[in-house]
């Protein structure tokens, strides 16, 4: 019987593997696979009909699971100019209101994804000749429910910085 | 009520002119309860991306090619199949019997569709002439990507065809990664593509033509009196642009011969050679589903009506 | 509206994710226009339909790759050892490598990742202060598009051509016309970078055929790269948009299977690495579609566009207050709508005013591309900062001086016509 909190690392480090390895995977096979077009084209006088379609797909997951990846250290891109001038004192504050609001606009997004995932499923659309489009548009709400559950995190946590450090003095 | 239509023709072409005009006089004669406004230059995306919007309703109708509406009504591409028609001639009396049912189609499918307009038969163009099927083995063709039907055909051929986005054609001519494109006179000239080839086939490949088509859904809320306006402004155009396109295809191709490139007929024999073998592949892609083989069969038997019918009435004059 | 507006400007100083903003400002928008919020995911989704951005993680993972090697070192060796006695040697080399890397790519912040993660340290360790090689990397960034096979140079061709002004414009007048103004911010940049850089210089009497023999045979298989990816191009061998993958492989097959300067072990670390770049600077162009798509549903282009032409009177006003509109259109709208959308609609204006259709494309992308760093949102600026991990502020403070002389030469390419068509003359 494992206790939940040990249960739940493990999850975590199992995920974070997974999307680590998927995203290594996606780079691999992209440049192989645009490689192995160029080699079929002027050696074998061949190709493969479906491969530009296919690399702009990964090009989609790769933004998506890197997007994913960029935000398990909140890593992402952003402008912090005025947090450089505000006393120290209110960093942590800013902190919780940036972080819930990243969390509810990703959540937001994801829930719209989902919507829109759905209603190609409804009308069949398809990708690579007869590949179902929502298999692999799902990466849109995968990803942005995961970017959203790590800032919810990140709220939490820094909340809980904030309640102690308003009880602590 | 607001028509929100997108269309990949760019702001400022001829067509978004006459369009907009039509949009003026819709508003006009319905007293500014129909109000069109148009988004030119693909700034909506790709027709994919136009279809998605429409059916969020962000978006209540697109001018699209026939390659575009196939995932809503299939039938669409029957004009589009390769080396089907001959001549000009024979096309414009399958289209005065068949148009109608296309629309149908269309409607059924859920779009009301204000006629289609011609965009020109898609001709070989090379930088050494193409007289026979062998002219091309061993050539770098052109195929748009993800254009399969088109690729199973040249491969049928035994061909090698070469995918590339549109944006990679000009620089693909000049560098040598493809040798062989197919595409319209204008075409040619509104990508500049005939800068970089020498010779034209003259033989038709396959029927280039587009559509405008607005949400059924959309189109029913508006009255009666003011969805009569709407079609007859836009039928009206899209008949104008129709005849206008064959004029303009006649002139580019008069354009590209002062330019100095060259026009080459097949030899004897070759395109009705590769007719046979394309016929082949096209009639397996129908029977996989890719159109309704009766409505294909109909239109083969118009075009033999029209090589049986008495020389002197030959010549469709569409409605 | 100026509320949440304010509040969503208010949260990005704070520190917020610029996609969440962006996403948040789209939202909003679309939101307060009545169109259906899963709009947002059909635009994210058409990352997967622009077949250039496959350059951007393939040219990501090549600069990351390189920047790992020795290859900065080696590229410092072999400037030192052939342009030493010039001050600012590197610098104008890094220039011009920066301007043909563009022409190539396109200028989507691909650049400053790609070529920048080799060059910066390389300007570094040449003794180049920190602000300097900031502000050359970050401009690079976008220097080059007026330089043949450029894409957008090569659309706005294609949107001209279609437009009815009764006066042709072809590509190769275009390809022309770009030559010499593209080589005026080169030769301006380098200017000032020679000036800034004076004293760094080795004395002239050091040079050495022996230094500069070993630094060759050093750089032996990083040489011929831009010149297989140039070759191959040009031989047919492959397409543009294909350059990418042979340089990655190229560089993976040098750096780790031929040198070995990059154990096989660490290469899945590297590839994480430079993908979580690419996934940071995607997902915001991912959202930046949706925010440019919801300005286009609203018709703000076009409403910007009639203010600027009520004011107008002659061809020098029209010309000013075209700077500043495109300008402003820069630091709005993707490169790519900006031409399908604004051309068409300045073009028969200018051609009206007496302006040549080919001097208002290159006018056209040099404002474009200064917009690539005109604070507040400039994409190039956010793309160094994220890179070379500094806070922005440091970088708009590094940038400002190269932006002045950008300014500078979009004015004298502006307004001095011939310097565009002296060449199709
Ligand atoms: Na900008
Ligand atoms: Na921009």
């Amino acid at each position: 019987m494992i206790e939940p909190q040990r249960l739940f690392r493990r999850l975590r480090r199992v995920g974070t593997l997974a999307e680590d390895a998927l995203l290594i995977v996606m780079l691999t096979v992209m440049i192989g696979l645009a490689a192995l077009q160029i080699f079929l084209r002027n050696i074998l006088d061949t190709g493969f009909v479906w491969a530009d379609e296919l690399l702009r797909i990964q090009v989609l997951w790769i933004a998506l699971l890197g997007a994913v990846a960029a935000s398990r250290d909140d890593n992402h891109v952003n402008i912090d100019l005025l947090t450089r001038f505000l006393p120290g004192r209110w960093q942590p504050a800013t902190k919780v209101i940036v972080d819930l609001f990243t969390a509810v606009v990703c959540a937001l997004v994801a829930w719209q994804a989902a919507r829109f995932v759905q209603m190609e499923h409804a009308y069949d659309s398809t990708v690579l000749g007869n590949f179902p489009a929502w298999i692999v548009q799902s990466i849109l709400p995968v990803g942005f429910a995961i970017v959203a559950y790590r800032y919810f995190l990140f709220f939490c946590k820094n909340l809980g910085k904030l309640l102690k450090g308003v009880a602590a003095p | 009520a607001v028509l929100k239509i997108a269309t990949i023709a760019p702001e400022g072409s001829q067509w978004m002119q006459e369009m907009r005009k039509g949009a003026d006089e819709i508003k006009t004669r319905t007293a500014g309860r129909v109000t069109v406004k148009f988004y030119g230059g693909g700034v909506m995306g790709n027709e994919k991306s136009v279809l998605r919007k429409i059916r969020i309703g962000q978006l209540h109708g697109g001018a699209f090619t026939g390659g575009g509406l196939i995932e809503v009504y299939p039938d669409i591409s029957l004009y589009s199949l390769p080396m089907v028609f001959r001549s000009l001639d024979e096309l414009d009396y399958v289209r005065s019997r068949m148009d109608k049912t296309l629309e149908q189609g269309l409607e059924g499918a859920g779009f009301v569709s204000f006629g289609f307009a011609e965009g020109g038969f898609a001709l070989i163009m090379a930088n050494k002439p193409v007289r026979s099927l062998d002219d091309l083995r061993g050539k770098k063709i052109w195929v748009p990507e993800g254009d399969s039907n088109t690729y199973a055909i040249m491969e049928g051929l035994g061909l090698s065809p070469v995918t590339l986005p549109i944006t990679d054609v000009l620089t693909g001519l000049q560098t040598g990664l493809i040798d062989i494109i197919g595409t319209s006179p204008i075409g040619a000239i509104a990508f500049q593509w005939h800068t970089k080839v020498q010779y034209i086939s003259t033989a038709p490949l396959a029927y280039l033509f587009a559509t405008l088509v607005v949400d059924r859904k959309v189109f029913d809320k508006l009255s009666v009196e003011d969805q009569a306006v709407v079609r007859e402004v836009m039928e009206g155009i899209y008949r104008q642009l129709d005849t206008q396109n064959r004029r303009d295809n006649e002139k580019a191709s008069v354009a590209l011969g002062t330019q100095g490139l060259e026009f080459v007929e097949f030899n004897p024999g070759e395109v009705e050679k590769m007719r046979s073998n394309v016929t082949e592949t096209v009639l397996a892609l129908g029977s996989k589903g890719a159109f309704s083989l009766p409505l294909y069969q109909e239109m083969r038997r118009l075009i033999e009506a029209y090589h049986s019918q008495p020389r002197s009435g030959a010549g469709g004059v569409r409605p | 509206m100026i509320a949440v507006g304010l509040s969503l400007i208010i949260l990005a100083l704070l520190g917020a994710p610029l996609f969440a903003v962006i996403a948040a400002s789209a939202l909003f928008g679309f939101y307060q226009a009545d169109v259906d919020l899963s709009v947002i995911a059909i635009e994210i989704y058409r990352i997967a339909e622009m077949p250039v951005l496959l350059a951007i993680p393939l040219f990501t993972f090549a600069g990351y790759l390189l920047s790992e090697s020795r290859a900065p070192h080696r590229l410092v060796q072999l400037t030192r050892a052939l342009l030493g006695w010039m001050p600012g040697g590197l610098a104008v080399i890094s220039l011009a490598a920066c301007a043909v890397f563009t022409a190539f790519t396109g200028a989507s912040g691909v650049t400053i990742i790609a070529l920048g993660a080799l060059l910066y340290p390389a300007l570094r360790e040449s003794g180049y202060s920190d602000d300097f090689t900031l502000g050359l990397v970050t401009t690079s960034g976008s220097l080059g598009l007026l330089f043949a096979p450029s894409l957008p140079l090569i659309l706005y061709g294609i949107v001209a051509q279609q437009t009815n002004i009764g006066q042709p414009v072809s590509i190769e007048e275009l390809f022309a016309a770009g030559v010499l103004p593209g080589v005026l911010m080169v030769v301006l940049l380098g200017g000032y970078s020679l000036w800034m850089n004076r004293h760094n210089r080795i004395p002239l009497g050091s040079f050495s055929w022996i230094e500069v023999g070993g630094a060759l045979r050093a750089s032996v298989w990083e040489i011929p790269l831009p010149f297989v990816v140039l070759g191959g191009i040009y031989s047919g061998y492959f397409a543009v948009s294909e350059a990418a993958a042979v340089t990655a492989l190229y560089v993976i097959v040098v750096e780790v299977l031929i040198l070995r300067e990059i154990p096989l072990r660490t290469l899945p670390r590297i590839m994480r690495q430079s993908m979580v770049l690419v996934g940071g600077i995607l997902i915001i162009l991912g959202v930046s579609l949706a925010s440019t798509n919801y300005l286009i549903d609203a018709g703000v282009p076009g409403r910007l566009f009639e203010l600027v032409r009520t004011h107008v009177s002659s061809q020098l006003t029209f010309l000013i207050l075209l700077n500043i509109f495109l300008l402003i259109l820069g630091a709005l709208l993707d490169i790519f709508s900006a031409l399908v959308l604004v051309v068409p609609l300045i073009l028969p204006v200018a051609v009206s005013y007496g302006v040549d259709p080919v001097h208002l494309g290159i006018i056209f992308l040099a404002n474009m591309q200064i917009g690539y760093l005109t604070p507040p949102v400039g994409l190039n600026l956010f793309i160094a900062s994220y890179r070379f991990k500094k806070p922005i502020s440091e970088i708009y403070r590094a940038t400002w001086p190269f932006l002045l002389i950008l300014l500078l030469s979009v004015l004298i390419i502006t307004y001095w016509p011939d310097l565009s068509l002296m060449m199709i003359r």
